[in-house]
């Protein structure tokens, strides 16, 4: 630090502490004042991100009915799940229409891949090297996706007649335009993991979710209040309320429960001459591989609803997996579509937990590095008993997956009410992006403290945070 | 091993929250998708109101 810059850093420090003092920002004390500017810059720019979203999101796509097409959605069970995720960007047809989801089909695909191509693989361990390559192999992927859905919509849309010219222009238009936007998610999702607050993705699919809520609820509490007296209705807000924050508590617990295996290292000596014993943790997590397989199943269920409804082919079977249709006394054999759900949940939980929670692997570093687990010996038994922990701890939370998608399609089904998309997989993923930012503000500010403490009359510190802050 | 005390040797070695945080964190899990629900709601207003404007 050489010339004007810790003066000019001081000046920054004393500007930032009086806004802060002012109380403009709410989330902070006043023990967290230089921590507040990078925050709040973050947060705001973040929340600008979303904005620019949600207004891309008003903008139709060219040549499209958009009446015809709504009244499309609004009768189809299946669309109405994508229509949520996507945070009603299909039922409007707007630009961003693609939104962020050949991008996530990607990731996942790139997963999936690393266990076919050993040069993904390889990638994965790498370290930052191979992160970026895959990464880079991710953006490539979800444009080709994205290219292919592009096409596969406008040419289903114009065969469906949602489209009000069909000449080639028009289509070349409609699918320039779907890829644009669909790159311009993907930018600004990848901006907002790499500089702001929170993963890109999951802020975006949150959105998206939320942005039906309330006009969720408020059609649920609609169906359920037909003729009814104002104390019923009263009664009906506080159990939709009180039936929400239920559903919620229970996606948190489920996020909260993690099986910490211990783990001690072999002795070693210190710098002042003692032996000192290294302890750790490997946590598994009850939903470890988080909405994924909720999200696999849902799509592979809505696949061949999604066919039929942009080929206008109508297939007697299909109909097992119609959503509408399941836990109904007059047709209980079409409930084997809840089984066949339930299945492919448990399925891609235990597909994905395998990805992601290599045992063998994990038990030669351990043994590799002089960690043990307490009680199993190091090598094959250790990764047999990591193996028997994940199986029972991946079937437990996928069971409780597969009973969150169901509520929904129970409500409906008990309640006789329309389509209650904001339940279920919706509620999972909305709780595990608010845990994932709760979580990062949250070591942000230890992170911050423990560096001003450590500082001496705060110039380290302050040294430290523009570091962070890129100035 | 069977599938039920499999199960339940699953659940037996999770580590639990206790009902005092679980209740924090999921109320303010809760408030803070309600407030972001809302404003979402509100931005979408606004635009719809700003575009009738223009259009």
């Amino acid at each position: 630090m050489s010339g004007p810059f810790p003066i000019l850093l001081l000046v920054f420090s004393v500007l930032d502490c009086n806004v802060l003092i002012d109380g403009s920002c709410i989330f902070l004390n006043s023990r967290d004042l230089t921590y507040g500017f990078s925050f709040r810059k973050k947060f705001l720019l973040t929340v600008l991100c979303i904005i620019v979203y949600r207004f891309l999101l008003m903008i139709p796509l060219p040549f499209v009915d958009l009446e015809y097409v709504q009244s499309l959605f609004g009768s189809n069970s299946s669309l109405m799940f994508l229509n949520v995720v996507t945070g009603g960007s299909l039922s409007s047809v707007s630009i961003v229409a693609l939104g962020i989801t050949p991008y996530i089909s990607a990731s996942i695909l790139v997963q999936m891949l690393s266990v076919v191509i050993p040069v993904i693989a390889k990638y994965h361990k790498m370290g930052y090297t191979g992160e970026k390559k895959i990464k880079r192999l991710t953006d490539v992927l979800a444009i080709v996706l994205g290219v292919i859905e592009a096409i596969g919509i406008v040419f289903g849309f114009r065969s469906a007649g949602l489209l009000i010219d069909t000449n080639w222009y028009a289509l070349f238009v409609d699918i320039i335009v779907l890829i644009v936007g669909m790159l311009f998610v993907v930018f600004m999702s990848n901006y907002i993991s790499d500089h702001l607050f929170g993963n890109g993705v999951s802020i975006i699919l949150t959105v998206g979710i939320l942005s039906n809520f309330v006009s969720g609820v408020r059609s649920l509490f609609m169906d359920l209040t037909v003729n009814a007296s104002l104390s019923t209705k009263i009664f009906v807000i506080f159990a939709i309320a009180f039936g929400l924050f239920v559903l919620f508590s229970f996606t948190t617990w489920l996020h909260l429960c993690v099986n910490r295996i211990h783990v001690v290292y072999s002795s070693r000596v210190s710098m002042s001459g003692q032996s000192v014993n290294d302890h750790s943790v490997i946590p598994i997590r009850l939903v470890g591989s988080g909405v994924l397989p909720v999200i696999f199943a849902t799509w592979v269920l809505t696949f061949p609803s999604l066919l039929t409804t942009l080929t206008g082919k109508e297939f007697p079977w299909m109909v097992i997996f119609d959503t509408s249709r399941w836990f109904s006394a007059n047709e209980w054999w079409l409930s084997f579509g809840a089984i066949l759900y339930c299945l492919l949940i448990i399925g891609f939980a235990y597909y994905y937990q395998n990805l992601t929670f290599n045992c063998t692997e994990i038990a030669d570093t351990l043994k590799r590095n002089g960690g043990v687990v307490s009680g199993v010996r190091p090598g094959l038994p250790t990764a047999v008993f990591l193996h028997d922990q994940v199986k029972y701890i991946t079937l437990l939370g996928s069971i409780c997956l597969c009973i969150i998608s169901l509520i929904p399609i129970v409500v409906s089904r008990v309640f006789s009410v329309g389509h209650v998309g904001f339940m279920g997989t919706s509620v999972i993923i909305v709780v595990s992006t608010v845990l994932d930012c709760l979580t990062e503000y949250k070591a942000s500010v230890k992170v911050d403290r423990y560096v001003r403490s450590k500082s001496f009359f705060g110039m380290e510190s302050l040294f430290l945070l523009s570091k962070n802050n890129g100035i | 091993m069977n599938l039920f005390s499999g199960l339940k040797f699953g659940y037996n070695s999770l580590s639990k929250p206790s009902f005092k945080k679980l209740m924090v964190v999921s109320f303010s899990v809760f408030i803070v998708s309600c407030l972001t629900a809302v404003f979402v709601l509100g931005l979408d207003s606004l635009f719809v109101f700003l575009i009738s404007l223009f259009v």
